[in-house]
């Protein structure tokens, strides 16, 4: 039993339609998550996870179904309201890290900041720290093209955590990344989580975040199926 | 009329009808002239010259102009004309009255003799003064029977002398030209022309001019001219159209790099890359030429009635399409060359990229292609040395240096405004990035802290955002520069016209009515009339014509523009005539007699009436001062004349005596009020008895309605149409398919909060400024260009000195308005392209795209 959850998804379902031919990825998806919790998220490709965790990130909407995160539905949001939400709630780190190109480390870590308007002081100061916070001071002015796979994923995770939300979502975070790499931003997810207080959800076929997950939840054609908790 | 004939006077009627009856003639006309011409009456013993004319009943010669009867009859017989109505008013007489025809002959002695011959007067006339040929003052019209023309000459005792009849056909053209088949019609002519010569052979006739044919085969020559010049004034607009087109395509194949990568990888050859590339351009170019030509002859269909303002449904009969299957086979196989080229080149280069690099679409490393701004400089520097040179070879005069240098630069002159945008635009594009910095700052207000996102961008691909910035140049450099020359020479021509008129209406044969003016004073719509005569005077030094003016009014009717002075103003001037023996010279009277202010002249003129010597009388002046000139003056060429201009009083000894065979040699200048209806003044002048008038806005209208003027400024507007809808498809579709390249970043910064209106302000930014500095770079350009051409006109042809009239550049509000709409319009575009990525589907591109 969770404990004050800060995401339950009840009934989800989503069908994506493509010509005549439909694909129901998520039937019925029923899940918890409580405030502070690392969970993640396993099954074989195509069962929905990517899926639900557009869902949650306000990035898709639902077919059916409620996602409520901190009581509010966000399958009920205004588009506006999903911006803000997005901008405000969610971090997303993805698998392809999906850094702006033309941006260095820093001016990537500000524009999620520039885009809620903030002031430049206090972009400025939370930069650095992220920057920090991610080891990454020392190549704070290199574009992506110039860092590695890791120091570009440790940078898309402080792009994540720009606007300090209290969720982070996290697809496939380590799929690109060699094992050494892969270990150093599992042990960031883990100060995340256990420093910072966030809530993270973790899509990944890598082992290893078990290890570091309160719970994993196992979830086959559309469905939770199966749930361990870390011993 | 369309052709002209001679016959013998025998059976003139005959001779007539057979012409008549051609098939293709519509009419024929027969008359013939009288050995004498000159007329008196009662009221005026004063004998004047006149055109005797006999003629048919009923038919009154074409080449005359438009004929009115005004009063009487044309029911003409012997010893009763018809009088035109400025020599009825000239003679004092009208319907019912007595003329005298006036005949001189030569006895074996040598002494001339005079006899005279009364008619009466049964009809009065007008013929349209535009139209007729007689120009000189006090030369009237008088139309006999024809057959009488022969007995007034026995009865004026001169010599015998069998006139051929002179006739004129006009052609049914509705039936026989068509100026869509110009082969067929000058056959039809030619054909009917010899089927006349046969109608003329029995009375000894022949054709001596068939005007129709001559103005087919110019016709024929003007519309193969015509058909160059376009072509080649299409040049710019093709050539965007290629760029855009070749812009596009790289784009193209820039943003389905990845697709073509993984067909490499599936075992596909780098040839079978090109191939299949080569293919889809082969397709697209044919499918281009038949959408190109449909919707080109749609638009300008739709834009002829549009952006001509001087469109006239008097002509719809000639606004058919004319397309043939050449045009349309031409068009494809060029369309499609084009394409084969354009592709080639860019397939190669996509098809040779590394697979790894291309598959692994995130991150896309920032483009970094070498520049080198040695042929950009090169470009500037050629284009601002051929301008240097060329205005440095109009004003250093001829000598062997500005010969040589300066025939080698007016090759380039044509190709400088492009090597200059080229260059220009490239130099602040790629050779440095702050000028993007900049323009992405006046974006800030929309973008707010984002614009350092959008001048990054535009950064990221240096090449491809020269490339629009050049064509929006290009685009907007050429319509301005049409824009701007256009109306500057309307411009120039309008003032021309009314220099040349000397004010707003002119009237070259006034009446010998003394209240004349203060007549036309009283019209309603008149301001002012002041009175100008040429006078009959030979100067003491080169050559010259004189001018008296009345000092009193003239400066208030013709209101001189300032480029009439220069060393004095025109009160100075004024006051120098109204000095007692002084006069104004022109700058040109001065320099070619070696004349200086102050300088004497002293006029002599022998006085003769009708022939009779009667004295002579001196006339010394001083010179006052030099103007450039004065209206009213005769305008000879382009450049200012050389004149003497003193007051009526001042040169009124030299007033005395005939003048009367100086064109125009006593005139009244008119000042019009600001919304008077010039015809309705004319018409009133026309009761008056006043001739041969000359108003400067009929003139400046019949300009405008000229047809191969309006052709010639609707194709120019239509090119500009052209511009800024291929401007505005173009871009859109290259912005487009830039944003499709760019999805995946795009949907990320909407993942981590951006709005769709934020990320859209990103793209239109970056349109924005793109386009910012190809309208800076190419309006300034343009408009640059078309003052260097006025300078360069203004300069005038080597030798020929400067232009009286001054050429001024003259920018209107089309061309603002090309600034406002041109960019305006390529802005919506953006976005509507921008609306796009505003509302993606972040999810389904992020999956599909994101890896």
């Amino acid at each position: 039993m969770v404990e004050t959850p800060e995401i339950v998804t009840k009934d989800l379902i989503k069908v994506y339609r493509a010509g005549k031919s439909e694909v129901i990825a998520l039937r019925g998806l029923d899940m918890q998550v409580g405030d502070g919790e690392l969970v993640a998220l396993q099954g074989p490709s195509g069962c929905g996870k990517t899926t639900l965790l557009n869902l949650i990130g306000g990035i898709d909407r639902p077919t059916a179904g409620s996602v409520v995160v901190d009581g509010t539905n966000v399958a009920d949001m205004s588009d506006a309201d999903l911006v803000s939400y997005r901008r405000d709630r969610v971090g997303f780190v993805f698998q392809f890290f999906n850094l702006v190109p033309t941006l260095s480390a820093e001016e990537n870590i500000e524009l999620p900041m520039r885009l809620a308007g903030k002031p430049s002081e206090l972009r400025e100061k939370r930069t650095r720290g992220l920057l920090q916070l991610v080891g990454l001071e020392k190549r704070a002015v290199h574009r992506p093209d110039e860092l590695s796979g890791g120091e570009q994923q440790r940078v898309a995770i402080a792009v994540a955590l720009a606007n300090d939300p209290p969720i982070v979502l996290a697809d496939e975070p380590t799929g690109e990344l060699d094992t050494k790499t892969g270990e150093e931003i599992l042990a960031l997810f883990r100060r995340l989580n256990g420093e910072l207080r966030k809530t993270v959800l973790v899509v990944t076929h890598d082992a290893r975040v078990a290890g570091i997950a309160h719970r994993v939840l196992q979830i086959q054609d559309g469905k939770i199926v199966g749930e361990a908790a870390r011993n | 009329m369309d052709i002209t004939f001679s016959g013998s006077p025998a059976n003139a009627t005959e001779m007539r009808a057979d012409v008549a009856a051609v098939p293709g003639v519509a009419d024929a006309v027969i008359y013939r002239f009288a050995q004498f011409g000159q007329i008196g009456s009662d009221s005026s013993p004063a004998v004047t010259f006149a055109q005797v004319l006999g003629i048919e009943p009923g038919r009154v010669p074409h080449d005359y102009g438009a004929f009115a009867l005004v009063d009487g009859s044309m029911d003409l017989g012997r010893d009763v004309v018809a009088l035109s109505i400025d020599g009825a008013a000239a003679l004092g007489v009208g319907v019912g009255d007595r003329l005298f025809f006036q005949g001189w002959r030569q006895d074996p002695g040598g002494n001339y003799t005079t006899s005279t011959h009364n008619v009466t007067v049964a009809a009065l006339f007008r013929m349209d003064p535009a139209r007729s040929p007689i120009v000189y003052p006090g030369t009237y019209l008088v139309f006999t029977r024809l057959e009488d023309i022969g007995y007034y000459e026995a009865q004026l005792g001169l010599p015998s002398f069998e006139a051929q009849i002179q006739g004129e056909v006009i052609v049914d053209r509705e039936a026989l030209v068509d100026p869509y088949d110009l082969e067929a019609s000058q056959r039809n002519v030619v054909r009917v022309e010899r089927a006349i010569r046969n109608a003329l052979l029995p009375h000894a006739g022949y054709i001596w001019n068939n005007a129709l044919a001559s103005n087919l085969s110019n016709f024929a020559g003007v519309i193969g001219a015509q058909r160059t010049l376009y072509l080649a004034l299409s040049g710019p607009v093709i050539l965007l159209g290629l760029y855009l087109g070749a812009v596009g395509v790289d784009l193209s194949h820039a943003e389905r790099r990845r697709e073509l990568a993984i067909l490499k990888t599936r075992g596909a050859t780098g040839r079978q890359v090109v191939g299949l590339l080569l293919v889809e351009g082969v397709l697209g170019g044919g499918l281009a030429a038949v959408a190109g030509l449909a919707g080109g002859v749609a638009l300008s269909r739709l834009l002829l009635g549009v952006v001509n303002p001087f469109y006239s449904t008097a002509a719809t009969r000639y606004d058919v399409l004319a397309l043939s299957p050449w045009t349309l086979i031409l068009v494809v196989v060029l369309s499609v060359l084009f394409m084969v080229l354009v592709t080639f080149r860019s397939a190669r280069r996509t098809a040779g990229l590394p697979i790894i690099e291309t598959l692994r679409h995130y991150t896309p490393g920032e483009v970094r292609i070498g520049y080198k701004p040695t042929l950009d400089l090169v470009f500037v520097g050629l284009a601002a040395t051929t301008y240097g040179v060329v205005l440095y070879s109009q004003g250093a005069g001829d000598n062997f240096l500005t010969f040589l240098v300066g025939s080698l630069f007016f090759v380039l002159l044509p190709f400088a405004p492009i090597l200059l945008i080229l260059g220009t635009t490239r130099l602040l594009t790629r050779w440095s990035g702050r000028v993007y910095e900049w323009t992405a700052r006046v974006w800030r207000p929309v973008a707010g802290d984002l614009d350092h996102v959008i001048h990054r961008n535009l950064r990221r691909n240096p090449r491809r955002a020269a490339n629009v910035a050049v064509i929006v140049a290009l685009g907007m450099a050429f319509g301005m520069f049409i824009l701007v020359t256009a109306a500057s020479q309307l411009a120039y021509q309008e003032r021309q016209i009314r220099a040349g008129v000397g004010a707003d209406l002119r009237i070259g044969a006034p009446p010998p009515d003394a209240g004349f003016a203060s007549n036309v004073s009283a019209i309603d719509g008149v301001a002012g009339v002041t009175r100008m005569r040429t006078v009959d005077v030979t100067p003491p030094f080169g050559y010259a014509s004189v001018y008296a003016v009345d000092v009193a009014t003239f400066f208030e009717v013709t209101r001189p523009e300032p480029f009439y002075f220069r060393e004095i103003g025109a009160e100075a001037a004024r006051s120098v005539l109204a000095t007692p023996d002084q006069v104004l010279i022109t700058e040109r009277y001065r320099d070619e007699a070696f004349l200086e202010v102050g300088d004497r002249l002293p006029f002599r003129k022998d006085i003769y009436n009708r022939s009779v010597y009667e004295g002579t009388v001196f006339v010394n002046v001083t010179i006052g001062g030099t103007v450039r000139s004065l209206p009213g003056a005769e305008v000879w060429g382009a450049a200012p004349p050389p004149a003497v201009f003193g007051s009526l009083e001042t040169l009124a000894p030299l007033l005395a005596g005939d003048a009367t065979w100086l064109p125009r040699a006593d005139r009244h200048l008119v000042d019009l009020e600001p919304e008077a209806d010039w015809r309705a003044v004319r018409d009133a002048i026309l009761a008056l008895g006043g001739f041969d008038l000359t108003i400067a806005d009929e003139q400046i209208e019949e300009l405008r309605l000229n047809p191969v003027f309006r052709a010639f400024v609707g194709f120019m507007e239509m090119q500009i149409a052209f511009i800024v809808v291929i401007l505005t498809a173009g871009l859109g579709i290259i912005l487009y398919t830039a944003t499709l390249e760019r999805d995946v970043e795009f949907a990320a910064i909407r993942a981590r909060g951006a709005s769709g209106a934020q990320v859209a302000s990103l793209l239109l930014g970056e349109a924005f400024s793109i386009m910012l500095i190809g309208l800076l770079v190419g309006a300034g350009m343009g408009t640059l260009t078309a003052l260097v051409s006025t300078q360069l006109v203004t300069a005038g042809p080597g030798g020929s000195g400067e232009l009286l009239v001054p050429l001024q550049m003259v920018v209107p509000a089309e061309a603002l308005l090309l600034v406002l709409l041109g960019p305006g319009a390529m802005l919506l575009t953006a976005l509507a392209v921008s609306a796009r990525v505003a509302r993606m589907d972040v999810a389904r591109v992020l999956k599909i795209r994101g890896g």
